[in-house]
């Protein structure tokens, strides 16, 4: 170990694995014998690795698309593909955005799109139909067309002379940005709002109509009066004979119902129940088991169904919570105390979203943010 | 502390699939080097760190994280989880590399893509045998004994071409490094050597 050169070309077999013991042993008295040694060492180790690095670094498959192709295959990493797929669509959007330091919070006018027609239908027969604009009619397995138009929505027509002998399940589930309009068997019209969820008989059979419902919809319930009309929400029935209403259960705890015209009956499993007027709301709280009634004004409650949004002195969290359902937001509130400001405004469903927040921070002290999918909320 | 970090754990703390997305850009790519330093295997270092951040995910430990530590956590997982495997796999040959690899920690939490940069570039100025060795050695792991069989050469010369190599990169970083530094370790170094031969 005389030569500077010698050293390299020892150390290089040491650091790569290549030397037999009595060499390593040479080599490490070396390296021991003198501080200055070991800092050479220590530098020259340095640079093997950052070679190795640096040759690695080729073959690292940091690009997403294949990173997606490989890996596609096992299940488990689905979470990651499906936020490397979400990448590709927010860096187009807003990568640019991301990359901007956070001075102050800007408005930006990033356009939103909003929700439209679409559902997933279930079927008894296990049958999995997605509806997205098509048309067509289908046969369930009692006989029941089902007429499929992508833009007027699903409609049960039962023909004539079947025998009931068991009664059929369909499901029908309304994505994030979604909404649907369907026509059961009895002619009854359910409108069906963003992340939300139908269950239904494919046609009625014996004393009741029963449905199953979570998330909002609007019902148009057909008059018959020998057959009453029920909907259960969560420990929640609904018996109504013949009357439009709205119920919705966005947020937890809480199911609202508001009445249009008729009546209904509200009932929770221990029995208590409540009857229901028009231009009333029925709030039924989950966690005290309470019917809460008060009165409405009915438009903002059920606005939705004709493509707007009302909001009424409603608290930011509310409006963001309707919002972030039909526009597949993100919220983020900076400041935790504007979940509670009170504000209103009317927006159309199939508008961009932008607008109605360019109004509200005219209006109030909110600041608005949009990257991507995520609108970031900060006081000014 | 990256600004990059804290947004980092805001969205894991929330369940922002975005936020695996913004840690798997920044952290990625490094950590797969990193890994692979215990490995010897870029990808058996790229399976490892995908289940790792799977499992971030999936166990909810990414709610935990800080930004502060954030990097360290990552880098220590990584390491351990590569050391693991590596054990696993190959007992013998990795009780040495142990031994080599514990110090350079500091130096890769400074690491930086413009270094990789550089070195790939330097690499691709070699001349084709020098890199056709670094190549089998640094990326397909080969013993020297098996480069030399291959590329019918001696295991002398395919130790010379590794070092003539490694020379190369170093005038490379010096560039832009300390070069005073670095140069006055070599000069010292030499001296005490001329010392000792005289």
């Amino acid at each position: 170990m005389r030569e500077i050169e010698d050293i390299d070309f020892l150390l290089m077999r040491y650091v790569l694995g290549e030397m037999n013991d009595d060499e390593k042993v040479l080599v490490r008295e070396w390296i021991a014998a003198d501080e200055k040694h070991a800092e050479y060492y220590k530098d020259f180790q340095m640079f093997h690795l950052k070679m190795e690095w640096g040759m690695r670094a080729n073959a690292v498959v940091h690009d997403s698309l294949t990173h997606r192709r490989v890996k596609a295959r096992q299940r488990r990493l689905r979470v990651l593909y499906w936020s490397v797929a979400c990448l590709i669509v927010l860096f187009s959007v807003g990568g640019i955005l991301w990359m901007l330091p956070e001075d102050e919070p800007v408005y930006v006018t990033e356009k939103i799109e909003p929700g439209k027609s679409k559902a997933v239908l279930y079927m008894a027969s296990g049958d999995v139909v997605n509806v997205d604009g098509q048309t067509g009619v289908m046969k369930e397995k009692d006989g029941t067309r089902i007429e499929i138009d992508g833009k007027e929505g699903i409609a049960y027509r039962v023909t004539g002379g079947q025998q009931q002998e068991e009664t059929l399940s369909n499901r029908i589930v309304i994505p994030r940005g979604g909404e649907f309009k369907l026509i059961l068997a009895d002619g009854t019209a359910v409108w069906l709002n963003s992340d939300s969820e139908l269950s239904y008989p494919t046609a009625f059979a014996g004393q009741k109509r029963e449905v199953f419902l979570r998330g909002e919809a609007y019902f148009d319930v057909k008059p018959d009066s020998l057959h009453p009309f029920i909907v259960h929400v969560d420990e929640v029935r609904i018996q109504v004979l013949g009357t439009q209403f709205n119920i919705n259960t966005y947020a937890e705890g809480s199911i609202k119902t508001v009445l249009v015209e008729g009546s209904v009956d509200l009932r929770n499993r221990a029995g208590e129940h409540v009857v229901l007027t028009p231009n009333r709301m029925a709030d039924y709280r989950t966690v005290e088991g309470r019917f809460e009634l008060t009165d409405v004004d009915v438009q903002p409650h059920v606005a939705w169904r004709e493509g707007n949004f009302i909001f009424q002195s409603e608290s930011l969290e509310s409006i963001m919570n309707k919002l972030s359902v039909w526009y597949d937001l993100n919220v983020f509130y900076a400041n935790e105390g504007l979940r509670d400001i009170r504000l209103s405004g009317n927006l159309e469903r199939f508008s961009d979203v932008g607008k109605l927040f360019s109004k509200f921070e005219q209006i109030s002290e909110a600041r608005f943010k949009i990257q991507g999918k995520n609108v970031i909320i900060s006081s000014n | 502390m990256l600004k990059e970090d804290i947004q980092i754990c805001e969205l894991l703390k929330k369940r922002n699939p975005k936020g695996l997305t913004c840690l798997f850009e920044v952290y990625y790519k490094p950590l797969v080097l990193w890994g692979a330093t215990f490995l010897h295997d870029v990808s058996q270092a790229e399976d490892l760190v995908q289940d790792f951040f799977v499992k971030l995910w999936e166990n909810r430990t990414c709610e935990k994280l800080l930004p502060s530590t954030l990097k360290s956590y990552l880098y220590v997982s990584v390491r351990n989880l590569a050391l693991n495997a590596s054990i696993k796999t190959d007992p013998l040959r990795h009780a040495c590399d142990l031994a080599c690899f514990d110090e350079p920690w500091e130096e890769y939490d400074n690491f930086k893509e413009e270094i990789i940069y550089k070195v790939e570039k330097a690499i691709k100025e070699l001349p084709e045998r020098s890199r056709e060795v670094v190549q089998c050695v640094y990326l397909k792991g080969m013993r020297y004994k098996e480069v030399a069989e291959m590329l019918n050469i001696s295991v002398a010369t395919v130790n010379t071409l590794l070092v003539n190599a490694l020379k190369k990169l170093r005038q490379v970083s010096k560039e832009n490094e300390n070069v005073i530094l670095l140069f006055s370790i070599y000069r010292s170094l030499v001296a005490e050597n001329e010392k000792v031969l005289a």
